[in-house]
């Protein structure tokens, strides 16, 4: 009834019209020396947008993609062991070898009862928010700590039909903006509100709780919170469920921004937006024991929309967090959403740019990230000294460029309020005095007029080391919450 | 339109296709037959024998819905060898033998091929005789501000032969491109043309010549009401002095009347979106799990489809039966491509749907605890009040679904178990193995501790 060259011209046009349209590939322009980016191949002719990944200790890798399957990872081979959840966006393996999956409904046990490796039992763990089927409303995680409590995020909706919204995002109730526990007992508990789009959380070795959020509406910049008991993290919508308000009464403190800003918990960083990440995901630790080279106990995060992965430097100043957010390799080939050290000190960086733009340009896929041993000449560590900032290299700097280098300094704040995102705020330049090189050349101390509440940029220009190498990124982004 | 090879021919029957190939060659009986089969396509009757012959016949090929399968889809924008009626009889009647589709002048009377055409014709979607004019704009004034005059110089115009609005034909960066030709939409539903877009874009709808105002318009959710069937369709579209060029990917659809569904795409990008969005999912050797969201079923349902061609669905929320379907299982391609807005759809026929349900008539609160999945079945363990209960779904035929409910622990009394809301529906019958069924309700004896319903669609 038709002709089929026809048919097969105008599919062929529909296809190269929108394969025209992504970016094409992203270029890596920052990358640790001895670091390198391996493609892993996903199961062919499969839509594997990983949303979800963790690995045991046996060294398996488990996935959840957004289309709703669940991957096993062995042997270089794949495994589908489970399908047909809704839109997971976190998976955790347990201590017992169940999985744990974060299906936007559901926190779900995945068990294998008869050891054939397929799933055949699927236990709802809590299902005690509401899902109103829209998009938006993610649900993340979970982490484990170590008495056995789970946690995981809620996202706000967007365009749920009479929903309270103050901005972009809304709330038709039932904790969308929390953050929730699952406790030992199998209690649900609501735990925080405050929240956006916290598409990452994640748990430190002293088991602490932490999790990211994204920039937008009542969300200055990304930033990456630790997650407390009964604290508000800025995004006010999700206050409807909380005992002591109403809807009411949020709509009328709607713009008393000062308000809000006194209840709220400030970030334990600030993740500049565009500059490190639009869309960060999960805190992944690095508690390799050296196996992913010198950046151990640093936090690894991934960003979606920059394709990227950067480092997170925690520093306790005063009883408080605050750090530093190091660049750390860009030009993945997508949108990396979740990142995970596996037993062996590889990086398995989880991806996806499905309905959100990502530079990398790939619609989803698996990348992981390897070191060859080789030691890189990178910024190590950073801390706050008394009204200054020590910072600690990978390899001692030559005599010559201890000398000569350069440390530029910057500051500024952001703005609170329902706005999408807010412009950097009050920006200067400060000065530095009292440039120290350590003796062995692998540290610096200098001074400078620090204020609470401020990012503050450090540029370093001129380092080298002994074999003429300078840092890949030689930027540091200080949040300082408090000062010494 | 057959899925299977023809017979060989004999020259029994080679000697009428010929001779009806010649009648419809020649132009004044072209436009005789054209004029027979549009007034077949006004006749309820005969569209119902065309319906009747297609679903004998063609659907095996081009599925019931003329979506397509092995055998194109008949009902879009997409009629390459021809769309007059009379070309279309004309392919019916000879067939595409190299394509594996037989003539079938040969088997069918003349008159019932005529009303299949008729059929087909009358579920015709999508855009026809689309046309494109690109005049390109010098001027200072905003996007909002510019006047536009239908005298304007043209640069460029045509014919779109795919019959889909395509914004990568201007090659200047200020311009206006209309878009006209004829509009094709469901003749039994209300449907709105929905342009994912928003604002900054101008874009302007003029149906049977008259300018439509936009009954919505937020971002990516632009929406002008259609009229049903036949129209006559322009699309203006303004490109001035933006940054960006915003257009490119546009997505314009036909959607439904409440937005949740995109029917199908009228832009380039827009079928293309709706192609990436078609992932039918079908139990062909196992029982099939699905959790996304579906349209008809309420939120936090999980959809089961059984090998035998018959599905349900229960809910994890209420623990109660919401859903159950003949047919295939589901397209969830609307919900999981792009931000996956839209809900997954059901590829057969209800039987039932919430709020219809089966469900305690006293309701209290429930706690879904597990399902298991075996190759022929699914259990579903949750409780209420203090009981605990297993509902074990299968499937016996394409027309018979079973629910068996179990008592694990607790007693009926204790969880207000004893009565059953029973789904209202023309579609299917419900009998118990050991409930009283009356009015849509099953009432269960006393210290019952496991019970049967079998569900059994009623055949046409």
């Amino acid at each position: 009834m038709k002709y089929k060259l026809g048919k097969l011209a105008t599919l062929l046009s529909v296809y190269c019209a929108c394969t025209a349209l992504p970016a094409s590939a992203a270029k890596t322009t920052y990358i640790p020396d001895g670091y390198h980016i391996k493609t892993i191949q996903t199961p062919k002719d499969v839509r594997f947008h990983v949303t979800g990944m963790d690995s045991n200790v046996k060294g398996e890798l488990f996935i959840a993609t957004r289309f709703g399957d669940v991957w096993r990872y062995k042997n270089d081979e794949w495994l589908k062991i489970a399908e047909g959840l809704h839109e997971p966006t976190g998976l955790m393996c347990d201590s017992d070898g169940s999985l744990v999956v974060a299906q936007k409904p559901e926190l779900t046990r995945l068990i294998d009862d008869n050891q054939d490796g397929v799933i055949d039992r699927f236990v709802g763990m809590a299902n005690d928010w509401t899902f109103h089927d829209n998009y938006h409303e993610f649900n993340f995680g979970p982490v484990k700590d170590k008495q056995g409590n789970y946690y995981g995020t809620l996202n706000l909706g967007h365009g749920v039909p009479d929903a309270l919204k103050l901005g972009a995002m809304d709330s038709a109730g039932g904790y969308r903006g929390w953050a929730y526990q699952v406790n030992n007992k199998g209690e649900f508990i609501p735990y925080a509100t405050g929240l956006r789009s916290p598409a990452g959380i994640g748990i430190s070795p002293k088991n602490e709780v932490f999790f990211t959020d994204n920039q937008g509406d009542w969300v200055e910049t990304s930033k990456l919170h630790l997650l407390k008991k009964d604290a508000f993290y800025g995004h006010p919508v999700g206050l409807r469920d909380h005992p002591d308000w109403t809807t009411k009464r949020i709509l009328k403190e709607q713009k008393n921004f000062e308000l809000f800003e006194k209840m709220r918990e400030y970030p334990v960083v600030w993740i500049p937006h565009a500059e490190v990440a639009n869309s960060p995901g999960n805190p992944e630790w690095n508690i390799t024991k050296g196996k992913f080279g010198p950046f151990e106990n640093q936090i690894f995060i991934g960003d979606q929309t920059q394709s990227n992965i950067f480092r997170v430097i925690l520093d306790e100043v005063n009883g408080v967090y605050q750090g530093a957010v190091i660049n750390f390799i860009n030009g993945f080939q997508s949108g990396n959403i979740r990142t995970e050290f596996d037993v062996n000190g590889g990086l398995w960086v989880g991806q996806t740019a499905r309905g959100w733009y990502s530079v990398g340009g790939k619609p989803f896929g698996l990348q992981k990230v390897e070191w060859d041993g080789t030691h890189p000449f990178e910024i190590a560590d950073v801390s706050m000294v008394s009204s200054g900032f020590k910072i600690t290299f990978t390899e001692a700097l030559t005599m010559q460029s201890a000398k000569n280098l350069e440390i530029k300094v910057k500051e500024w704040g952001y703005q609170y309020s329902n706005r999408y995102g807010s412009p950097k705020q009050d920006e200067k330049s400060l000065a530095v005095d009292n440039v120290v090189v350590a003796k062995d050349r692998k540290s610096l101390i200098f001074k400078s007029k620090l204020t609470e509440r401020k990012v503050v940029m450090i540029t370093l220009n001129g380092l080298k080391d002994g074999k003429g190498r300078s840092p890949s990124v030689p930027v540091i982004y200080y949040t300082v919450n408090q000062v010494k | 339109m057959h899925k299977n090879k023809a017979k060989p021919s004999t020259i029994f029957n080679i000697i009428p296709i010929m001779a009806f190939a010649l009648l419809l060659s020649s132009g004044v009986n072209a436009q005789s037959v054209n004029k027979e089969i549009r007034h077949y396509a006004q006749s309820e009757e005969a569209l119902k024998a065309g319906q009747k012959l297609y679903e004998t016949v063609c659907a095996a090929c081009h599925a019931n819905d003329l979506s397509g399968g092995a055998g194109f889809n008949l009902k879009d924008e997409e009629w390459i060898h021809g769309s007059a009626p009379s070309q279309i009889l004309h392919n019916v009647s000879t067939g595409f033998m190299n394509a594996g589709m037989p003539g079938f002048g040969a088997m069918f009377p003349e008159k019932k091929l005529k009303q299949v055409v008729a059929y087909v014709l009358s579920k015709r979607q999508g855009l026809d005789n689309l046309t494109y004019k690109i005049y390109p704009i010098e001027t200072n004034k905003g996007i909002h501000e510019y006047q536009f005059s239908e005298n304007s110089p043209i640069s460029k115009s045509g014919k779109l032969p795919n019959n889909l609005i395509d914004f990568s034909l201007p090659e200047v960066q200020n311009y206006v491109i209309e878009f006209e030709g004829d509009l094709y939409t469901p003749n039994d539903e209300q449907t709105n043309l929905h342009a994912m877009t928003y604002r900054n874009h101008r874009t302007e709808l003029f149906i049977d010549g008259e300018k439509i105002e936009t009954s919505e318009d937020k971002w990516e959710r632009r929406v002008w009401p259609l009229k049903k069937g036949k129209q006559h369709f322009k699309m203006r579209y303004y490109r001035i002095n933006l940054k960006n060029n915003l257009n490119s990917r546009v997505r314009i659809f036909v959607a439904n009347d409440d937005l949740t569904q995109k029917i199908y795409g009228i832009s380039v990008s827009g079928k293309q979106f709706l192609n990436n969005a078609t992932v039918p999912i079908k139990a062909e050797d196992q029982t099939k799990i699905q959790r996304k969201k579906v349209l008809g079923l309420p939120t936090s349902s999980i959809s089961v489809g059984f090998v035998e061609k018959i599905n349900a669905a229960f809910n994890s929320k209420t623990c109660t039966v919401v859903g159950a379907w003949s047919g295939d299982f589901m397209n969830i391609g609307p919900n999981i491509e792009g931000r996956a807005r839209d809900g997954s759809i059901i590829l057969g026929d209800w039987m039932f749907n919430f709020p219809q349900q089966i469900a305690p008539l006293k309701r209290s609160d429930c706690k879904f605890e597990e399902y298991k999945l075996h190759q022929k079945t699914v259990e579903f363990i949750y409780r209420i009040n203090n009981s605990r209960i297993k509902l074990k779904m299968s499937a016996s035929s394409p027309n018979t679904l079973k629910l068996d409910f179990t008592l694990l622990s607790g007693s009926l009394n204790d969880a207000q178990l004893k009565t059953w809301q029973l789904p209202k529906s023309d579609a299917l019958v419900i009998t118990s193995n050991n409930g009283t069924i009356t009015n849509h309700q099953l009432t269960l004896p006393k210290n019952t501790q496991s019970w049967q319903l079998n569900l059994q669609k009623k055949v046409k």
